[in-house]
């Protein structure tokens, strides 16, 4: 099974401010492992070094065996596509101009998928995956409702499908009613398709319910999350 | 002393067409006491309790229905009734020292409004108010920033205290903090709070009565000990099961509802909540349901189908 991350010993610093000191941790396939953490413990930074959006100052990152970090050009992009970011505000996270079904197929076209009859194929499973309707395409987010707006996030990451998703505050901007239907999109899906999940919000109870395994962030560093969880 | 909403209707009139983002809503709040107004982002929570006080979000214009008063008479912005905004590091602004913001609103001048504004920097629980009044808003915590804003809102030296959101940007640590703080002062000032909320846990542990809007109505109303306990309303009892439980084991399903809030570009004719609804009778969708014994809801008061 494909979908282990190691996360070894990553530091990251912006000038004076160390962000990430020392984070190492092991997200095995299928899995679903929570961070949590207060705003500002360096998180999202470990978010963004782990999907390659941050270049660390030390440490590395390996995809099952192979250092995400020290790839370049094609075999990069290759790697790169298995490990995919939902974020955190579908709001300004989906461009208001493209319809939902062109926001889906561009990382389709990315990858390369010619033929456009595949690719609407592929936008309706993606749509069907997490649990809206076909239709729903040929809409633009603004004629979405938060809830589907983040849905959307999510079936864009998967479009590549990737063995890991980086899940940072997925449901945060979301109200408490609806949050529960994209919760039990990423629990489904770690069912239906086997892809790994590090799930990273600040709500314990949220992330507890919803992980195998929940590590606690703080100035940079892990902790034992029954510290951090206990101080609630 | 108590504050009286009655039938308070409020459309907006944002650039294009009208939300009718308030549809007749009424409560009570006495002195000493909390109320808590719960709702989703949307369900006119915050634009019900500010709009009848003159504050409106930029650029929109509305009509406003009905009446909030204090003792018979409409309450003055400031002096009677404080406000606490949400998102304390946009709604200060960054280029002014924390002291003299807070100096602003109490009416004072120079060295007395300065002393004034130490002492109530004091009073909301800052440990070194001097430095605080000193600090541009970048230099304190967000758990900082919204006592100092708390100072502000007291400064007229209000009788009631309205509090739009006031744990929504704050990390969970903080979130405690400043709830001990507002507690703590309407305790010793004999405070109406008035708490405008989406956050169930807040509402818990602070809350004497709540009302529970939804698409611009109160859905359920009333003491805090029943309606978190045995909820009626099958929205309010949604929220409440929507909450993640402390103890729930690992990988166990989300509850929650299905669909979202409606739009309110249109008068809703039935019950607002019907389409969600897993218990909606054919009346739902066609006659309003009014609020009966705290709970407006056509099943539960048991109008025929």
């Amino acid at each position: 099974m494909n979908g282990r991350l190691v996360v070894d010993d990553v530091h990251v610093r912006f000038g004076d401010v160390v962000a990430v000191d020392g984070v190492s941790l092991d997200l095995a396939p299928g899995e679903i492992l929570g961070l949590v953490g207060d705003s500002g413990c360096g998180k999202t930074t470990l978010a963004r070094v782990i999907v390659g959006l941050e270049q660390p100052q030390a440490g590395r990152v390996f995809l099952d065996g192979e250092d995400l970090t020290a790839l370049r050009g094609a075999r990069r992009r290759e790697v790169r596509r298995r490990v995919q970011l939902v974020f955190q505000d579908p709001e300004s996270s989906l461009s208001p101009r493209l319809t939902i079904g062109q926001t889906l197929e561009e990382p389709l076209l990315v990858a390369g998928m010619r033929s456009r009859r595949e690719r609407v194929k592929r936008v309706t499973e993606l749509l069907e995956l997490v649990g809206l309707p076909a239709t729903l395409a040929g809409r633009r987010p603004r004629a979405l409702s938060g809830g589907q707006r983040q849905r959307i996030g999510i079936a864009r990451a998967l479009a590549s499908k990737p063995d890991v998703l980086v899940c940072d505050e997925p449901v945060s901007s979301l109200d408490a009613s609806v949050r529960a239907q994209v919760m039990n999109v990423l629990l489904d899906l770690r069912d239906e398709l086997d892809v790994s999940v590090l799930l990273i919000a600040h709500d314990h109870d949220l992330v507890r319910q919803a992980s195998d395994r929940v590590l606690a962030m703080a100035a940079g560093r892990l902790g034992s999350p029954a510290q951090a969880l206990q101080r609630r | 002393m108590t504050l009286v909403a009655e039938h308070l209707t409020v459309r907006l009139y944002p650039a294009k067409g009208v939300v009718h983002a308030v549809d007749d809503v009424s409560w009570r709040l006495h002195a000493g006491k909390t109320l808590a107004i719960v709702g989703e982002s949307g369900s006119g929570k915050t634009v019900g309790t500010l709009a009848p006080l003159g504050l409106l979000p930029p650029g929109v214009s509305a009509d406003v229905e009905g009446s909030l008063t204090l003792d018979g008479a409409p309450p003055v912005l400031g002096r009677e009734v404080g406000v606490v905004f949400q998102d304390p590091p946009s709604a200060l602004n960054p280029l002014r020292r924390v002291g003299s913001q807070v100096a602003d609103a109490t009416g004072l001048r120079r060295r007395a409004a300065r002393e004034r504004a130490i002492e109530l920097l004091e009073l909301v629980g800052l440990p070194d108010p001097v430095r605080a009044a000193d600090a541009y808003p970048h230099e304190l915590s967000g758990g900082m920033l919204q006592r100092a804003m708390i100072a502000g809102a007291l400064a007229g030296e209000p009788r009631v205290l309205i509090a739009d959101e006031p744990t929504t940007a704050l990390d969970p640590s903080m979130q405690d903090q400043v709830l001990d703080v507002l507690a703590e002062l309407q305790a010793r000032l004999a405070l109406a709070l008035l708490l405008i909320t989406h956050d169930i846990g807040v509402v818990k542990r602070m809350a004497d009565d709540i009302a529970v809007m939804y698409a611009g109505r109160i859905v359920e109303y009333g003491p805090a000990a029943r309606l978190v306990h045995a909820p009626e309303h099958p929205y309010t009892q949604g929220l409440l099961a929507a909450i993640p439980a402390a103890d729930a084991a690992p990988g166990t399903r989300f509850v929650g509802l299905e669909g979202a809030p409606p739009e309110l570009t249109q008068r809703i004719r039935g019950c607002a909540f019907a389409p969600r609804c897993p218990l909606a009778i054919g009346a739902c969708r066609t006659d309003r349901p009014q609020l009966v014994d705290g709970v407006s809801c056509h099943v539960r008061t048991g109008v025929a189908a």
